[in-house]
């Protein structure tokens, strides 16, 4: 197998596992607007590369805007896993963007929790593939797995990198599926973790933002 | 492949969310659905007895440790606060116990080596910070923690509310428990229900009276009045109740069942000595209603903990006063049948199962002031293997011998549980 071979089946790897991906069951929830998302925690800046391999601070790919963030990696298959939050978002994305409240306001992040395997030449497959459409999809990568540690531990989001027996890297990352809503101003106002994500959530409180934040913009042009 | 992919997923459903060991937050990640390997007990410190503290207790409960069933490690926290209930963070990294008496939190790391838990941070200021008074329940969210409160800082009464904490201890919302629409303000347990977007809360008393001789309380009527008479059921994601259920005697610990599909939850009411059941009706209207007493209701045998099963076919449930625990068979949860009985000792307060339900363990301490006297006044963790017939005794320690005080929650932890997701 080619490197080129490898990291495009790894990157879509992700993409065909939540094809068969069932998302957990809508809940009875609010009106958005009607209730309040407390600031849980600042969401803590990273220094990422993009697609192109620049450098982007993690908060100024989410200030401003309402903005899910996720992780994943490519060669994520768990359907427990990183294809939970990739139907998720997906689905949103198609409902937000033909919602006045959210096409110019709700952006998504997805950040690689395995900067080794998913490199910028990786991400930026699933840039061309997933982040064209008129919500905004932001794919990023870690310089490396060292300077991506304080993001994940500042956000509670575990992870660790299964061995083999000779301690190689098998290619899986055990992590706990979290996805985090940011608010405009950079705090952290809900986690979903797969008790509670489904599209119907998400967009519920993405509104409820919205709604308290109507000069929210994600950069996309109504 | 987009749109086959969205339509899929819009189609499909997932089961409900699992929950831990059969009574923690179903946001609580890491099940340990094999052997649990510690058990930590949170300890009431006796004057006069070992270093008279309040501790965590870690005892090993691996069958073939050599150390099997014995006090592994101990952890003074300093002074007598009435130690009480714990709960895990999310992550399940940290644990965090309260004392009724001084409202101190206290969060102990248990993720980094859970036979050896530390003490990393105590929060001594919640009565200053949100006017509650006596943390009880500890319900995870993701990245934060709900406490329950018993009690308020103005009158040391019933009325009270919940907090809400970040995982680093901050606090970052609070709420009062409902006063309206037939609401008496007062708080004990929390159960979350998250496919439905629904938690239950229940409601017992205030510090004057959990604080109050047992003997003393029982003889002043005016005292036994205050005691909570209701559940709430609320819309968890807007933190508002959206009904309140009549259910006299002081409901405490809630149990969502847990199997998929199942959309009910049950409670027992200590002083009615009843088993209740919240479900909706026919006419898709929740409702809580009496389904069985819990011994003769009469004698106040005084039901306290219960310990559901994963597949809710059954329920253990403690009475104190007899030193019993009694099975009940869910599997007509409109009807439960108690099926079995056995005396664990002088007194029983909490129960808690496994996930598989195979080993159940037990501790005797209710509240410093309510537990037996003299040699009634038995303290210990009992630990016994359940084979769907008979529990049979794995170990006991006696915790007066060993100078360690009541023993009162319990919770497990093990060295490698495995992840719920990868």
């Amino acid at each position: 197998m080619t490197m080129r071979g490898a990291t495009v089946r790894g990157a879509l790897a992700v993409l065909t596992a939540f094809l068969a991906t069932p998302l957990a069951q809508a809940a009875r929830l609010p009106p958005p607007g009607s209730y309040v998302l407390n600031r849980i925690q600042p969401a803590p800046s990273a220094r990422l590369l993009n697609a192109e391999g620049k450098t982007v601070e993690l908060d100024s790919a989410t200030r401003g805007a309402v903005t899910a963030l996720g992780f994943f990696y490519g060669q994520c298959s768990d359907p427990q896993g990183c294809p939970i939050a990739w139907a998720t978002f997906e689905a949103a994305r198609v409902e937000a963007s033909v919602d006045p409240l959210l096409e110019t306001r709700l952006r998504l992040v997805f950040v690689s929790l395995d900067p080794e395997r998913d490199p910028p030449s990786v991400v930026r497959l699933l840039q061309e593939g997933e982040g064209q459409g008129a919500i905004p999809w932001l794919f990023l990568t870690g310089p490396s797995a060292g300077e991506l540690a304080p993001l994940l531990a500042a956000l509670g989001q575990d992870i660790g990198y299964e061995t083999d027996a000779a301690g190689r890297r098998t290619g899986v990352v055990n992590h706990l599926l979290k996805v985090f809503l940011i608010d405009p101003e950079g705090y952290v106002r809900e986690i979903y973790t797969t008790a509670f994500l489904t599209p119907e959530n998400l967009l519920n409180d993405a509104r409820t933002l919205a709604l308290a934040f109507p000069q929210a913009s994600n950069g996309a042009s109504p | 492949m987009h749109k086959i992919a969205v339509a899929l997923a819009a189609a499909a459903f997932a089961s409900p969310a699992g929950a831990d060991e059969t009574c923690n937050s179903p946001f609580m990640t890491s099940l340990i659905k094999g052997q649990e390997q510690y058990l930590h007990v949170w300890t009431l410190g006796v004057k006069g007895l070992g270093d008279e503290s309040d501790k965590l207790v870690t005892v090993d409960v691996i069958p073939d440790s050599p150390t099997y069933g014995k006090v592994i490690g101990a952890i003074s926290v300093g002074g007598r606060g009435e130690a009480h209930h714990m709960g895990f963070t999310d992550d399940r990294k940290y644990l965090w116990a309260g004392r009724l008496d001084d409202s101190k939190i206290f969060i102990f790391d248990v993720g980094t080596d859970p036979g050896k838990p530390k003490l990393v941070r105590t929060i001594d200021d919640l009565p200053e910070k949100t006017g509650f008074v006596g943390p009880h329940t500890f319900y995870a969210l993701p990245g934060r923690m709900l406490v329950q409160a018993l009690s308020n800082k103005k009158d040391h009464g019933g009325i009270t509310g919940i907090v809400t904490l970040n995982n680093a201890g901050d606090v970052i919302a609070t709420t009062p428990m409902p006063r309206e629409n037939g609401g008496d303000g007062y708080g004990y347990d929390i159960a979350i229900n998250p496919g439905e977007n629904l938690m239950l809360t229940s409601s017992f008393t205030g510090w004057t009276n959990y604080m109050m001789d047992m003997g003393q309380l029982l003889g002043d009527s005016a005292a036994m009045k205050n005691f909570g008479a209701t559940m709430a059921l609320w819309d968890l994601k807007a933190m508002k109740p959206d009904k309140v259920f009549a259910v006299p005697g002081a409901p405490l610990e809630i149990r969502w069942a847990l199997k998929p599909g199942a959309g009910w939850a049950v409670t027992a009411s200590a002083l009615t000595s009843k088993l209740w059941l919240v479900k909706q009706d026919e006419r898709g209207e929740w409702q809580a209603k009496a389904v069985a007493d819990i011994g003769d209701p009469a004698s106040i045998p005084l039901p306290v903990d219960i310990s559901i099963a994963a597949d809710a076919s059954s329920l253990w449930v403690n009475t104190f006063m007899d030193g019993t625990t009694r099975l009940f068979d869910l599997s007509n949860p409109e009807a439960p049948k108690q099926v079995y009985a056995k005396k664990i000792g002088a007194q029983v307060n909490m129960v808690s199962q496994s996930w598989d339900g195979k080993r159940v363990y037990f501790t005797s301490s209710l509240l410093a002031n309510w537990d037996k006297k003299g040699s009634d006044n038995e303290q210990f963790l009992k630990g016994y293997s359940w084979d769907g017939k008979e529990l049979r005794q794995d170990f006991a320690i006696d915790f007066t011998e060993q100078g360690l005080g009541r023993a009162h929650h319990m919770k497990f932890t093990a060295r490698a549980p495995k992840a719920e997701t990868k």
